[in-house]
């Protein structure tokens, strides 16, 4: 897991996991031994922000974890206990615009527990994008190999059509869990419910290739996101900079220009306040800089330390 | 949780309201609007004003370049500017250049004598702040929202408030025993007073007790029509209270 997170925070965006392993997460002082005692979770990444469901009885360990890339934070992504608490499902919410939406990550066992708790539990999200997950379910409408059909199937389907959900194939068919043993087949029991009115969620594919050290085959879906959307930066004027030597200047020379002197009427005074909202403007956005706070910027970082950094780079100088 | 700072909100929940979560931005929009808001348009009753005497007449000579000096003096640099991005900083930088000041008085003295507050000072944008060390957020009482206006306007707003306070005060409008927001009257004012009238019980061999009360939403609550009203009894002209009537109208702002 680790692995995948390091590697895959360039390129992918929300990363849906279920039954999440647990890995060394630090070794804690200990009265009895040297080392420490160990600490076992879902492991993390700077990168990325770990959903998942905590409870501190073991049986109840969540089996479905969501990882959201950092670069989404603006997105507002929260997972939504108070609508579904239960250690097999994670609804997640985000916002896009104006629109809030939901993803449901699920892991439905062999008992099905998750599809029986959700199917009793009625719950309205009208917005919901994408269900995906491990659904534990074998049938002939989605795998070909499997002649059979399977008794939850109907459950399943009336949940994803109550979410206002379609169950796509993806663009290259194939099994999504390997076989660890000779006498089963590989099967395909890991599903996407695609919303069809969204046109940001498209197609899916299956990559067989990444699947190692796991016996599922990932899917990943394309999502295309509007850059606005996902857009950190802001625009500041730094203290005592050139800039904002600019921008007082800009604003004194233009608001000298307008007659104040001869306001008559409402309108006039309206017009007046409102040619001095635009010199405003135009003055911050001809200055104004986009900005981007990372957790690598630094509260104390101020331009006297560019300059020295910029001196230093080009002489080599440490003492000047 | 710091007032200040960076926060991050717990990501488990969302905002209940009336025992509902909001899950949409409407619903979002309507809980944060109504508990804000929640006093907004209540009938009330102007009849105890009559037994309020009328006060003097108070005349309202032009602005000075002076009267913005002083309530700038006091504002604080690091504050966050409104929609118009004109911290108090750079206000400061501006008045120094005493035509642009003269400009800003002009279109000051404009306001009162034209009655009206133009709409570009009545935009502002509403932020919504966790109030620290509560244990969860799911309630839009644990909030507490600032509204960030456009500073020229604050600037104007200022210089008539304190305008207005030391004008009252000059007459005698303003009670005795009003001690919040009022110049030269502390918290410890207060306290002094409250004391004094204890002790003074004490040596009338008398048992005293203290009711201690708070107003919600005291601000939202303000009712204008009834303002318009103390205004006149205050001894204001109907210059000024025709021009605090465009002031309270059609006001809008954005949450973020």
């Amino acid at each position: 897991m680790n692995t995948i997170l390091k590697n895959s925070k360039n390129n992918m965006d929300i990363i849906l996991v279920q039954e999440p392993p647990k890995s060394l997460i630090l070794c804690v002082p200990s009265y009895t031994d040297l080392t420490g005692d160990p600490i076992y979770s879902t492991p993390n990444h700077p990168d990325w922000t770990l959903f998942i469901r905590q409870d501190p009885a073991q049986e109840n360990y969540a089996q479905v974890a969501t990882y959201v890339n950092k670069k989404l934070q603006k997105m507002r992504f929260t997972l939504r206990l108070d609508i579904i608490n239960h250690r097999d499902v994670n609804v997640l919410v985000f916002h896009s615009g104006q629109h809030i939406n939901y993803i449901i990550n699920i892991y439905s066992n062999d008992n099905q527990s998750a599809l029986h708790f959700l199917n009793r539990n009625i719950i309205d999200l009208n917005n919901t994008v994408v269900m995906t997950g491990n659904f534990n379910i074998r049938d002939n409408d989605w795998d070909p190999n499997y002649p059979h059909h399977s008794v939850h199937t109907e459950d399943l389907l009336t949940l994803a059509e109550s979410l206002g959900l379609d169950l796509l194939p993806p663009i290259n068919p194939g099994p999504t869990r390997f076989a660890d043993n000779l006498r089963d087949t590989n099967s395909v029991i890991d599903l996407a419910f695609i919303n069809p009115n969204n046109s940001g969620f498209g197609q899916y594919s299956l990559y067989p290739e990444l699947h190692r050290p796991s016996d599922h085959v990932p899917l990943i879906i394309e999502v295309s996101i509007n850059e606005t959307n996902i857009d950190n930066s802001f625009w500041s004027i730094s203290k005592n900079s050139k800039e904002e030597k600019n921008f007082i200047k800009a604003i004194t020379d233009n608001i000298l220009t307008l007659d104040t002197l001869n306001i008559m009427s409402k309108e006039n005074l309206e017009a007046i306040v409102q040619q001095l909202a635009s010199i405003f403007n135009e003055a911050w956005y001809s200055q104004a800089k986009k900005k981007c706070i990372t957790k690598h910027s630094k509260e104390w970082w101020n331009h006297a330390c560019t300059e020295s950094l910029n001196r230093y780079r080009n002489t080599g100088d440490i003492e000047h | 949780m710091n007032w200040v700072k960076k926060k991050n909100l717990l990501t488990i929940e969302s905002i209940l309201y009336e025992g509902q979560s909001c899950n949409t931005l409407p619903d979002l929009w309507h809980a944060l609007h109504s508990s804000y808001n929640s006093a907004k348009n209540r009938p009330i009753n102007t009849s105890f004003l009559n037994e309020t005497p009328q006060a003097d007449q108070i005349l309202w000579p032009l602005f000075s370049k002076q009267e913005f000096k002083d309530a700038i003096a006091k504002c604080s640099s690091s504050s966050t500017p409104g929609l118009d991005h004109i911290s108090w900083r750079h206000l400061k930088s501006l008045i120094t250049n005493d035509r642009y000041l003269q400009k800003i008085v002009q279109i000051a003295n404009v306001c009162i004598d034209l009655e009206f507050w133009p709409s570009h000072f009545k935009l502002s944008n509403t932020v919504v702040i966790p109030k620290p060390n509560k244990n969860n957020y799911n309630s839009p009482k644990l909030f507490q929202p600032i509204v960030l206006l456009n500073t020229t306007g604050k600037l104007i707003e200022k210089a008539i408030s304190n305008r207005l306070q030391f004008q009252l005060s000059a007459n005698g409008f303003i009670d005795s025993h009003q001690f919040g927001g009022i110049q030269q009257r502390s918290t410890t004012d207060a306290g002094i007073y409250l004391t004094c009238l204890i002790r003074a019980g004490w040596l009338r061999q008398c048992h005293m007790s203290v009711l201690a009360f708070d107003i919600a939403q005291f601000f939202p609550s303000l009712n204008y029509q009834f303002l318009s009203l103390c205004l006149k009894k205050a001894g204001l002209n109907t210059n000024i209270v025709w021009f605090f009537n465009s002031y309270h109208s059609n006001r809008s702002t954005s949450y973020s």
